[in-house]
């Protein structure tokens, strides 16, 4: 599993895709909702990073109505996800136990 | 929401849809149509809750998001290409490395040369603003245009010259080293006062006991000793200091001077008939060459005047120090860059047929991704990536390759080349080299690539006929770099086998200088003591002949008493030898006697003159016992006593020109002889001239056949160049005709098949592949006849004894290429002729 952190874009797509399928709108509005408005993501970073993840792997189109494309994570991307938030919690750990956190 | 503010959220979003053409085409055909709808649902809830603020702030951002994502997206998909051409290079390392290899040849020929020419045309000299350095030279009446300067005329030209800044002169000679250390002979220059300073701006100055060292020199002899300021040497028999060393940037004049010293004010004091000065000059800024030009003519023509005697006739010539010191090799060089410009052409319509082939093995896979959606442009995008990959993997084999043929060269020295030390590959000629690679990747693949975003599939996969013309291309420029380098070839032989007038072989040449007091006695006993032992024959000459510096020793002289002592004189070359010099060279004697030890100072002053001297002057009169009177002494009356067989002087496409020779036993005035010795080891030589003198100095030994090639050196060396290059040229048509032939007669394996089905015989299908091949080559041999005969004019300056239409040259290359091209049809013809019916026609059935 990673090494690398993963870019803020692809990990806000991931949690905002965690749930269940999701159309690009949604992703954005998923994420904005859950940062309060401090993270937007624009349509040429969205759909850049979206084509991205569909050509590695972590995300697959699932139904695809007539106006727009929904995507889900796969399994790859899920555990790819699980293991990025691992390493985020670790790091906050060790913050915690060096009393940067109360 | 206002009505205004309603359309904004509609117009705005129309807007940005435009700006998406920013993205690859790939990319905005997957995406654009959600991407607007995306930001016109971000535009109406921005002026929904903010109005218009909302509205512009919300369309700055996603502008701001458009500048940041575009470039990464054009990058991720160029990587991808990327990474699919080194897929598809992979999958194909036949392919891969013909491509790569045949560029790498193309591309390593050009960078080379263009590594010269940048170099040694282009490159301005090291010295600060070059262009306005200028040399100075006089005019003789006789057509010499590039003569030395007289010291009282340099003196006239430097006081009263306006358009100049300042004027040296300066004088190449020969300095012995006696201390510290080993004696040494140094080339030396003797420099006026300022000749530093028209170099350099300013620069170290030689005084009447310091000397200026090259940084060459003082690295070889002082081992960089940085305490060398202030040392002692011990020159020509005075002491002087080192004043200073030169920057190891410092190139002028003779390659190896080591020294430069300032000159005797004697020398000034010489007669203006004198010329011996070379001499420098820098124009005044803003100051045009052909001002300057006009003013030294008057200059001259005011000298003519005042002293008739020594200047009448006499002009005055300026010649940029660029031009003197590229001299002639700018046109073999221009020419060797049009030569290696035709291989990186043959290279490219290679690449092309390559290409082309590989298109059409790739038939169905481009059909079916087209077939499945793909667009167009993303398959020739491909396309093009690919070529640029193989161009820039083709391109950085010709770097290396080129990079070592430059060692290789700097290892060689050839003689024809100036400046060889400042060559190297710098910045400017990797841009040169990539730009040559895109060039070649974009014409390689621009053919199938046109015609694939025309549409027209199935005429760029098969590209028949444009493959046809490729190798009509190909074929005619190998036969017009074979022609040029078959007419070198010729003029190589011609000159090789020229008579020089001597027999360079089993003859070794020394130079001696000569020591000061006792000359005359010491040229004697060394010359009796060479001669001395059995089957040796030793002799001196002043300067060897195709050694150089030839606009010294030329003097008139008149016939006595036939004519007036001051009349119109013949002009000769002046040669002082001593006795058995011919017979060092092996020069006949043709008639009367060789000199003796008794043709000494004190006795009848006596000349022998060269056939080419009798031949123009006595035509039918015996010239034995004849008087010369020779301009250089004022007219003493001398006897002919003996007439030798011409020799080659100049160089060896020069004719021979009439010589003097003069006993050197009568007139031992030179400082410094050459020794020639036939039949006695050099060792045994060296020996016996220590026995005479311990400390005279003896250096330059060298073979005399060495005068000979180092005189067609340059000749030699633009032959092999442009040979090896016309070979490259043929290999890669030859390479190129095959691929061809092959691929054509792959396509036609069905109707082969069919062919023989309905009972064509092997030899015929042989005949029916090499005919379809052998047209195109012909009309390529047609093609490149025609050029060349139109071309070969390029070459006249750099031919000798060769008309530039050369008709058995001509016959020869077209004979050859036909040869060569029908080997490159043969195999695959063959392969085709030996196929098995039944077989192709189960395949076409499958």
């Amino acid at each position: 599993m990673p090494q690398e952190p993963l870019l803020p874009a692809v990990f806000h797509i991931m949690l905002a895709l965690a749930d269940g399928e999701r159309h690009g709108y949604g992703i954005k509005r998923e994420v904005e909702f859950r940062t309060a408005g401090v993270i937007s993501l624009g349509p040429g970073t969205l759909y850049g990073t979206l084509r991205r993840m569909l050509a590695e792997g972590l995300i697959e189109e699932s139904a695809d109505d007539e106006r727009r494309r929904f995507y889900r994570l796969t399994d790859l991307g899920r555990r790819v996800a699980a293991a990025e938030a691992e390493r985020l919690a670790n790091l906050v750990s060790v913050a915690r136990a060096k009393a940067l956190l109360s | 929401m206002k009505p205004r503010l309603d359309r904004a959220t509609r117009v705005i979003p129309r807007l940005y849809g435009r700006a998406l053409a920013l993205y690859p085409a790939e990319f905005r055909e997957e995406y654009a149509a959600e991407m607007v709808e995306f930001f016109g649902e971000d535009c109406r809830r921005a002026a929904l809750r903010r109005g218009w603020s909302g509205l512009v702030l919300q369309s700055l951002l996603t502008l701001a998001d458009l500048a940041c994502s575009a470039p990464r997206v054009h990058l991720e998909i160029a990587f991808q290409d990327l990474r699919f051409a080194v897929r598809m290079l992979v999958r194909e390392p036949g392919f891969a490395l013909a491509a790569i290899l045949t560029l790498a040849l193309g591309i390593g020929a050009n960078s080379t040369i263009f590594t010269l020419v940048h170099r040694i045309l282009l490159t301005p000299l090291a010295f600060p603003e070059p262009g306005r350095l200028v040399l100075l030279f006089e005019k003789s009446p006789r057509g010499l245009d590039r003569a030395s300067v007289s010291p009282p005329d340099f003196l006239d030209y430097r006081s009263r010259a306006a358009s100049i800044t300042s004027l040296a002169a300066y004088y190449e000679d020969g300095a012995n080293l006696t201390a510290p250390g080993e004696p040494e002979h140094l080339t030396a220059s003797f420099v006026t006062p300022a000749f530093f300073d028209v170099l350099l701006g300013s620069g170290p100055q030689p005084g009447p006991s310091s000397v200026v060292l090259s940084h060459a020199f003082w690295q070889r002899r002082f081992h960089g000793d940085p305490a060398i300021i202030g040392r002692r040497l011990r020159l020509d028999g005075r002491d002087c200091t080192v004043g200073a060393v030169l920057p190891e940037s410092f190139h002028f004049g003779s390659r190896d001077t080591a020294l430069w010293l300032l000159m005797p004010d004697a020398y000034m004091a010489s007669p203006r008939a004198a010329r011996f000065l070379s001499v420098i000059a820098r124009l005044r800024p803003g100051t045009g060459l052909s001002q300057a030009r006009a003013e030294f003519d008057a200059l001259a023509a005011s000298l003519a005047g005042a002293y008739p005697a020594s200047n009448r006739g006499w002009g005055a010539a300026l010649v940029p120090l660029q031009e003197q010191t590229v001299g002639d090799v700018r046109r073999a060089l221009l020419v060797l860059m049009g030569a290696v410009g035709f291989i990186l052409l043959i290279a490219c319509a290679n690449i092309g047929n390559l290409l082309l082939a590989r298109t059409a093995r790739r038939q169905s896979e481009i059909g079916i991704r087209l077939s499945l959606g793909a667009c167009p442009i993303r398959i020739v995008r491909q396309l093009l990536t690919e070529s640029v990959l193989i161009a820039f993997l083709g391109a950085s084999a010709g770097l290396g390759l080129s990079f070592s043929a430059l060692q290789l060269l700097r290892l060689l020295r050839p003689a024809a080349l100036p400046r060889l030390d400042d060559v190297a590959i710098d910045a400017r000629v990797i841009a040169f080299t990539l730009a040559l690679a895109l060039f070649a990747g974009v014409a390689g693949t621009l053919a199938p690539v046109l015609r694939l975003s025309r549409g027209d599939l199935r005429r760029a996969i098969q590209g028949r006929r444009l493959r046809g013309a490729l190798i009509v291309v190909e074929v005619a420029l190998s036969v017009v770099l074979l022609i040029g380098a078959g007419l070198l070839i010729r003029t190589f032989v011609h000159l090789r086998g020229l008579d020089p007038g001597f027999n360079p072989a089993n003859a070794t040449a020394f130079t001696i200088d000569l020591p000061r007091a006792g000359r005359a006695a010491f040229l004697e006993s060394a010359v009796t003591r060479l001669q001395s032992p059995p089957g040796a024959a030793a002799g001196m000459i002043s300067t060897l002949p195709l050694s150089g510096g030839e606009g010294y020793n030329r003097f008139g002289f008149t016939i006595d008493p036939r004519e007036p002592v001051n009349g119109d004189n013949h002009r000769f070359y002046a040669r002082w030898i001593t006795p058995g010099y011919f017979a060092g060279m092996a020069i006949p004697l043709l008639q009367g006697r060789d000199f003796t030890a008794r043709d000494r100072a004190g006795a009848p002053p006596v000349v022998i003159i060269d056939s080419a001297l009798a031949r123009r002057y006595f035509l039918n009169e015996n010239p034995i016992g004849r008087f010369l009177r020779l301009s250089y002494d004022r007219g003493t009356p001398r006897e002919v006593v003996g007439v030798a067989g011409e020799v080659r002087l100049v160089a060896m496409d020069r004719e021979p020109a009439p010589q003097i020779y003069i006993p050197m036993f009568q007139e031992p005035q030179a400082s410094s002889a050459s020794l020639v010795v036939r039949g006695a080891p050099p060792q045994a030589v060296i020996a016996e001239l220590r026995r005479l003198d311990a400390v005279l100095p003896v250096y330059d030994i060298r073979p005399v056949t060495d005068l000979v090639s180092a005189d067609i050196a340059p000749r030699r060396f633009n032959m092999l160049l442009l040979g090896l290059l016309a070979a490259l040229a043929l290999v890669l048509a030859a390479t190129g005709v095959y691929g061809v032939v092959s691929c054509m007669a792959g396509e036609r394996r069905g109707e082969i098949g069919i062919r023989m089905a309905l009972g064509a015989r092997p030899p015929e299908i042989l005949l029916l592949v090499l005919r379809q091949g052998m047209a195109h080559v012909l009309a390529g041999i047609v093609l490149g006849t025609a050029a060349a005969f139109l071309l070969s004019g390029a070459l006249t300056g750099l031919l000798f004894g060769v008309q530039p239409i050369d008709p058995p040259t001509f016959l020869a290359v077209a004979l050859l290429t036909a040869i060569a091209a029908s080997l490159a049809c043969l195999a695959p013809a063959l392969r085709a002729s030996s196929l098995d019916p039944a077989q192709i026609l189960k395949d076409s059935r499958a």
